[in-house]
């Protein structure tokens, strides 16, 4: 038998329906319901594999293609049943059956030891609650979040604050370091381009740390030969001692400023003077001092100047004191001279006194004596210039009193009154020697001939004129020139009137002679170019 | 002083001036007991003398002058002393005013100076 009829028709057997006797009713049922049963089980595999295959997430999804294989093998045998009603297809129906069971064998061993892992699987209130959960855990996550994101807010805003507190301050500091920047740069253009000089010193070697161009010119060096250098070797070694003990004393803090005058030594050994002022820097903590500070003022000019108006002020004082000297001098030997014609006047009254006792003849003698008057004019106008603060005038009016009384008391027996009234003026030796003698050749002739044995007055008057002339009167209250024409000033013959007239034309005056009411001889003439 | 005679001792180193001095004393009706010309010889003189005035000059032949010779004199014979100078210098004016001087003329001389002094001295 072959393969073939085992398949279709194995040793001869008879189809399915015979054994139903072909009863219409059976073989109805059983067609229907396979064909049912067939057609559902070959849905129900379709509807899972389309089911698994829009969702492939599901774990265990093969399992699932197992049930199809299996179900549609279930199907085929119900269709294989109908098959077999007619035809004795028992081989092919039992290879079906087989490859069915051996499925629905897998299957249902496959199962078992799935159904603790599939349960562990979450359901879907499960998945509900836990998505539930997830949702809220959401939510708070979503609530912590917010208020993450406001402290993160809150930080940032912070931050910034603090990051533009910081912008400022730095700013601030950059302007800081800007203005500090600039003052040190003006402080460096003011010390490097200053017109005097300035000199930075260690305070305790003394050497020069920095010192400008005008301090360097001073001296006649260049900036650069001076840092390093002592500074004292460029002060003058005379006034060295002198500066250090300043310097000293500013050192110690018993001074705060130091101000000098003092001599440096110039490159070419010349001293050049500067005025100095001097402070220390200190440390504000411990007042160590850090840095000596000075400015250099240039008066070389000023003090060259200075000494030079000292050493001219001092010609010019010698010069007045020997000018002086020489006045005084000249002062000595003016008064040795004034003493010396006085003595001299003296010799020549005693002479006269000596010659007058010698002489017999009483005109004669009268005429000896009336020299002594004169000469006695002559000896006070010295005397006068002598007490004189310039030994060259003096005022006129004691000296015509003092004249005027000499010859009245000199010469009168009787009771003669005489009243002197002259102005205060200034006169020279040239003015006063004829006013002098004219005085008293005019005041002797009033003794003379005026008052005859009778008492009288005599006036001596200096008067100054409206045109500023000087008047010079002699006036008696006696018997005036009429009675006796003998008597009146320049109306005589003898010596005193030619005397009188003499004077009068040298003095370049003008006199007048008036006899009515006693005598009175007016003399004019112009005032003395006052000394 | 009581013992002081009634003359003049004239101390002068000039003999014409001594000499015109002199005649007018006598003039006077004075006497003069002596010429001097020195301070040393006016000392010597003035007590020899003791005259009741001294005409002094005040410059003198030798080292001292008129006020040395007017102080010793003052003090050992006490006469009245006259001065007479020819200066105004106020050093030569402080200088006789040391000395108690009775009197001070200048050179030069009136007659009627010279007399009214002495006899206003005399007087005293």
């Amino acid at each position: 038998m072959s393969i073939w009829d085992w398949l279709l028709n194995p040793s001869g057997l008879t189809p399915h329906g015979f054994c139903l006797s072909w009863a219409p009713g059976l073989v109805t049922i059983h067609v229907v319901s396979d064909v049912l049963i067939g057609l559902s089980y070959f849905s129900i595999p379709l509807a899972i594999a389309a089911f698994v295959r829009r969702r492939p997430d599901l774990q265990y999804g093969w399992v699932a293609y197992l049930f199809v294989a299996f179900i549609l093998a279930c199907g085929t045998t119900h269709l294989m049943a109908i098959l077999t009603l007619w035809v004795p297809a028992y081989g092919i129906e039992g290879l079906i059956k087989m490859a069915t069971a051996i499925l629905s064998i897998a299957t249902a061993a496959i199962l078992w030891p799935l159904i603790p892992r599939a349960a562990a699987l979450p359901s879907v209130a499960q998945l509900e609650q836990l998505n539930l959960r997830l949702r809220e855990s959401e939510a708070e996550a979503r609530l912590s979040n917010l208020e993450l994101e406001r402290r993160v807010a809150e930080r940032t805003s912070q931050l910034e604050r603090a990051n533009a507190q910081l912008t400022e301050a730095l700013a601030e500091r950059s302007q800081a370091q800007q203005a500090l920047a600039r003052n040190e740069a003006e402080y460096r253009a003011s010390f490097e381009a200053a017109a005097v000089g300035k000199i930075q010193t260690d305070p305790l070697t003394g050497k020069y740390i920095r010192v400008n161009r005008a301090f360097a010119h001073m001296l006649g060096y260049e900036p650069e030969d001076l840092i390093g250098q002592d500074g004292w070797s460029f002060t003058w070694p005379e006034d060295r001692e002198e500066g250090r003990e300043g310097y000293a004393r500013l050192l110690a803090g018993e001074v705060s400023t130091y101000h000098r005058e003092k001599r440096y030594l110039r490159r070419d050994g010349q001293p050049v003077w500067g005025r100095l002022s001097g402070s220390i820097v200190r440390d504000p903590e411990t007042n160590e001092p850090l840095l000596s500070i000075g400015v250099v003022e240039d008066i070389d000019e000023r003090h060259k100047a200075q000494a030079a108006l000292e050493t001219a002020k001092r010609d010019l004082e010698d010069m007045v004191e020997a000018r002086t000297a020489a006045l005084r001098q000249r002062d000595l030997l003016l008064r040795e001279v004034y003493h010396r014609v006085k003595n001299n006047l003296q010799i020549v009254d005693s002479l006269l006194v000596m010659q007058a006792r010698q002489v017999s003849d009483p005109g004669a003698k009268e005429a000896l004596l009336s020299l002594r008057s004169r000469v006695y004019a002559l000896g006070l106008v010295h005397h006068q210039l002598m007490g004189s603060t310039n030994l060259s005038t003096f005022d006129v009016a004691p000296f015509l009193h003092e004249l005027s009384t000499n010859v009245v008391e000199g010469g009168a027996d009787q009771n003669i009154e005489l009243n002197v009234e002259a102005i205060p003026l200034e006169v020279g030796l040239d003015f006063a020697i004829p006013l002098g003698l004219l005085v008293t050749e005019l005041v002797t002739n009033a003794l003379k001939h005026a008052f005859p044995g009778r008492p009288g007055t005599i006036d001596v008057m200096l008067r100054r004129g409206a045109d500023g002339s000087i008047a010079l009167i002699v006036a008696d209250n006696g018997v005036g020139y009429a009675a006796d024409g003998a008597h009146a000033g320049g109306t005589g013959s003898g010596l005193g009137a030619s005397i009188i007239k003499g004077l009068v034309l040298q003095m370049g005056g003008m006199m007048s002679v008036a006899g009515d009411k006693g005598t009175r001889v007016e003399i004019r003439f112009a005032a003395p170019v006052a000394s | 002083m009581s013992d002081l005679r009634d003359c003049v001792l004239i101390v002068e180193d000039e003999f014409l001036i001594a000499e015109g001095l002199r005649y007018q004393i006598e003039e006077m009706g004075q006497s003069v007991c002596a010429i001097a010309a020195t301070a040393e010889d006016a000392i010597a003189a003035a007590q020899a003398h003791r005259p009741r005035i001294v005409l002094m000059d005040m410059r003198l032949r030798g080292e001292k002058d008129g006020v040395d010779a007017a102080l010793a004199i003052y003090d050992t014979v006490g006469s009245k002393v006259i001065f007479i100078t020819g200066s105004r210098e106020p050093a030569t004016m402080a200088r006789i005013d040391t000395d108690h001087p009775a009197a001070v003329l200048f050179k030069p001389l009136s007659e009627r100076q010279l007399r009214h002094t002495i006899e206003e001295v005399l007087a005293r």
